[in-house]
């Protein structure tokens, strides 16, 4: 297992080159940092052309990407194209923010969504089957800055019909600054309900078809011929075995959920990374939006690593080279 | 083993959330010593009715800032201005809602051929992390020089102004009176010799000298506006108690203000930086005020009982340009008579109804391409080019054939051999504009003027392939200034840097010149409305309207004025109080 995890980790490292290239070229090509400077008339020629040289915006595309890399590593994910100052602080305050959301939104679409799954599949064709999956569709069709902005206006409607401050539309707290108080729950409330919905859409419709596959083969039939009790046989055996499929998934939905944050953290002005995110690439600070992207690719990295060695565990049968 | 596993993702997320909490202590000087801003935001209460009793004032903010040094290029911007400049930074003369300048560090100030003297009030101080420290021409000085660096010059926004004072020449009497001269050699573009007409601009905004020393001036007042100990600094009606990136800027009131003490006590800024989120914020009550960008989601607020929806005329200049120059795809618009008949078929009070809708408000089509409506010496030179599509076809029917021969009529002119065929050119994505445009598009066709759309997005509509590399027909975008005429010298003087019209007329180069160099403002006021009624006779530009800047505030909350200039509603903020 160490040596499959070395592996993947050394091939992951020519795959973020390229992505970093690819990344790089697309966003450098597609903005202009300076822009902002240009459109402000009080700003001097003299002064656009000094910050064009300074960060070699005139330079080859390769030599552009060179300067980058040394900037990279040199200070601690970078320094803005905008401020000039280090990137890292701003990501150290906003990373705990983003995973905070994130880690509560898939913890409640997680035990949602297998719960519902397993009792979905077990009263199959029931009224809670077709409820849930109805459910479940509207969840995955529903566009997350529709769903954002219309859970805004209903507890805003709510506050000014009862005046009963049940969430909070945006920020990260009023009162008191514990990370886990009442009042910051009421302010993330809503964000997280947004993204939850989406995955509890997906988790359920897979928990629930992979044990529909599991509850008719031919162990679970055997273990039932044995006596086993159905709680025994459901929790056991065909959950057990029906899970594997989720937990990849789960892994491979870090991925949506970190895009989901983006138009979640600006709707609801959360001092997030995809908040920042899109700060810095209307700014076109390419550095800043390089190292979110490169923030973001290793996590995905990691995320697809940790999906094959859960998987590995849950499944006995496979072992890895 | 998941159940364990999620209770370890959480405990994980516990442990790296804590990240939120850490004070920021004072590593380098002129960095903030202040706590992060969510402590500050904990003793805010709730509701509108516990801010009132508390004093408390909370305003929506739209966008976050990269510092507050708006001398620097990377940091000159609105909200640094509006979440702390303005109220901790102020200066010499501050711009009323009239858009004149009126005495406020200062208790007199003049200029003549020579240079410009101030004097500072008596009892103007600093607050310096709860000292006093007096406001002196030292602090005039300093921010000369700093601005007048050749050392800074690369990360200033520019030298306008303070370019034209020499930094080594200059008297004072006492600590409170100084005189700086105008500069008389080693003259460039930059560093320009002679008066500068709008002095009342310059030290609108006068820094610390004392609290700054030995700080370098590019790379202070990152997260606060504070002095070398890290300590808030402040010669206006607040100080910047704390601030924190994403979230916000708390206000307090300096007990040390020379003007009318401060009525509310405390003034938090929270970021907003989605305008439907910042609607529901003020209709859910979240916060008292906001100044956002005007659109129609604010349709919400209007008639909201216990909000007040104000809006004025905007110093943002929505017009159209006309691309004289060789680079245009047709010849045709270097005629001033085309020009003429294009300003004539186009229906500004329609398309500002159908575009605004409910929202249009006191808006009107603007008629002069130098002075804003809600400015004194404003005429309505271009009022002649009003809306008259009988009078279009007329003009067109005398210098081209093939059109239609009654308004709607069918068919596309041709003069001299060239078809009435234009791009209009917008930033994509703006709704308003690409109304604005199927509108237009419609009017002309009736009156025989044909356009194609060349919708592009706003990095490439201002960038060197775009207007600036003069690439366009008839562009429709926006200038935002300050008010000042002579803001518009290098957008209309011949060769100007900002002219992308090819418009050239010495008459009106030279009157702008002397405008901008004259001290007498009556005798200036009339050099540039003699500039604009030329200019109103060839139609190089055509006005459209002023985008309106509105104000959404609390019923309860008094004292707030709207304000066009870049000092918004917070020239008077020392005024706001609450009506119990």
């Amino acid at each position: 297992m160490l040596t499959y995890i070395a592996r993947r980790i050394l091939y992951s490292i020519p795959v973020l080159v390229a992505s970093s290239f690819l990344c790089f070229t697309f966003v450098a090509l597609g903005g202009d940092p300076a822009g902002n400077l240009r459109q402000n008339p009080k700003v001097t020629p003299q002064t656009i052309a000094a910050y064009e040289n300074h960060f070699h915006l005139h330079d080859p595309l390769l030599t552009r990407y060179w300067f980058w890399i040394k900037d990279l590593f040199g200070h601690k994910l970078g320094t803005s194209l905008v401020t000039g100052q280090p990137l890292w602080p701003d990501f150290a305050r906003v990373i705990p923010h983003t995973l905070q959301v994130l880690g509560l939104a898939e913890l409640i679409a997680l035990i949602l969504g297998v719960a519902v799954g397993i009792f979905s599949a077990i009263r199959q064709y029931s009224v809670f089957d077709y409820v849930f999956t109805s459910l479940s569709f509207v969840g995955y069709a529903m566009p997350t800055f529709w769903l954002a902005l219309l859970l805004q206006i209903v507890f805003v409607d709510i506050y000014l019909k009862w005046h009963v401050r049940i969430f909070y539309t945006s920020g990260l707290n009023t009162r008191g600054n514990a990370t886990w108080s009442l009042d910051r729950l009421q302010h993330i409330a809503l964000p997280v309900v947004t993204l939850a919905v989406i995955s509890f859409a997906v988790y359920s419709r897979y928990m629930r078809a992979s044990m529909l596959d599991v509850i008719n083969t031919d162990y679970v039939r055997t273990a039932r011929a044995k006596g086993v009790s159905e709680r025994r046989v459901i929790m056991r055996h065909v959950f057990r075995n029906a899970l594997i499929p989720v937990a990849t998934v789960m892994a491979l939905n870090f991925g949506a959920l970190l895009s989901g944050a983006i138009i979640t953290e600006t709707v609801f002005t959360l001092d997030g990374m995809g908040y920042y995110f899109i700060q810095k690439l209307g700014q076109s600070d390419v550095y800043a939006v390089m190292a979110y992207l490169m923030l973001t690719a290793v996590a995905v990295i990691v995320f697809n690593l940790l999906a094959d060695i859960v998987y590995g565990y849950l499944d006995p049968r496979i072992r890895y080279d | 083993m998941l159940i364990a596993g999620a209770a370890a993702a959480v405990l994980l997320v516990a442990a790296t959330a804590t990240a939120t909490t850490q004070r920021t202590t004072s590593a380098k000087g002129a960095e903030s010593a202040a706590a992060p801003f969510s402590q500050a935001w904990a003793n805010v209460p709730r509701t509108t009715a516990g801010r009132e009793a508390a004093n408390v004032v909370v305003f929506g903010a739209e966008q976050d800032i990269d510092g507050f040094n708006t001398s620097l290029a990377c940091c000159n911007e609105l909200w640094a201005n509006y979440m702390g400049g303005i109220e901790a930074v102020r200066g010499a003369f501050i711009q009323n809602n009239k858009g004149v300048w009126t005495k406020d560090l200062v208790s007199s100030a003049s200029a003549d051929k020579s240079g410009v003297t101030y004097t500072i009030k008596s009892n103007a101080n600093w607050y310096w992390g709860g000292k006093k420290v007096p406001v002196t021409y030292k602090d005039f000085l300093y921010t000369l020089q700093q601005i007048d660096s050749k050392a800074n010059f690369a990360s200033l926004t520019g030298t306008t102004g303070y370019g034209n004072l020499d930094p080594s020449h200059f008297t004072h009497k006492g600590l409170k009176t100084v005189k700086f001269f105008w500069r008389t050699k080693g003259c460039s573009d930059n560093y320009p010799c002679g008066a500068y007409a709008n002095w009342q601009s310059l030290f609108s905004g006068v820094y610390p000298a004392t609290a700054l020393a030995g700080q370098d001036f590019t790379k202070i007042w990152t997260n606060c506006i504070c002095g070398n100990n890290g300590q808030p600094v402040s010669d206006g009606p607040y100080y910047v108690s704390n601030y924190t990136k994403g979230q916000g800027t708390t206000l307090k009131a300096n007990p040390f203000f020379y003007g009318s003490k401060p009525k509310i006590g405390e003034i938090d800024f929270k970021l907003y930086t989605d305008t439907n989120t910042e609607v529901q914020a003020m209709r859910g009550g979240e916060v008292d005020a906001i100044t956002p960008t005007f659109g129609q989601n604010l349709t919400a607020l209007k008639g909201v009982s216990g909000i007040t929806f104000n809006q004025i005329p905007g110093y943002y200049y929505e017009h159209l340009e006309f691309n004289e120059t060789k680079s245009s795809s047709n010849p045709l618009l270097r005629s001033p008579w085309m020009r003429e008949a294009i300003a004539l078929g186009i229906n500004r009070a329609g398309i500002i109804n159908t575009v605004y809708g409910s929202l249009a408000g006191n808006t009107k089509p603007m008629d002069n391409a130098i002075f804003y409506s809600t400015e004194a010496p404003y005429k309505a030179d271009f009022s002649k080019w009003n809306y008259n599509p009988t009078k279009a076809l007329a003009i067109l029917k005398a210098h081209c054939s093939g059109g239609p021969s009654s308004v709607g009529g069918g068919g596309t002119w041709t003069c001299s051999g060239f078809p009435a065929k234009f791009r209009w050119t917008w930033t994509a994505g703006n709704v308003t504009r690409q109304n604005t445009e199927a509108i237009v598009k419609s009017e002309l066709h009736d009156i025989g003027i044909d356009l194609t759309e060349d919708s592009l997005p706003a990095n490439v509509v201002f960038g060197p392939n775009g207007i600036p590399g003069k690439n366009y027909d008839i562009a429709e975008f926006a200038e935002i200034t300050s008010g000042d005429p002579g803001d518009w010298y290098d957008l209309y003087r011949c060769a100007g840097g900002s002219n992308y019209t090819g418009y050239c007329s010495n008459k009106v180069t030279d009157l702008m010149k002397k405008g901008n160099a004259e001290l007498n403002p009556t005798q200036r006021i009339k050099d540039f409305q003699a500039a604009d009624t030329i200019m109103a006779t060839s139609v190089p530009v055509f006005p459209m309207y002023q985008r309106p800047t509105p104000l959404i505030y609390k019923s309860n909350l008094l004292g707030m004025v709207n304000n066009p200039t870049t000092f918004g509603p917070f020239w008077n903020i020392e005024g706001w109080h609450w009506k119990s």
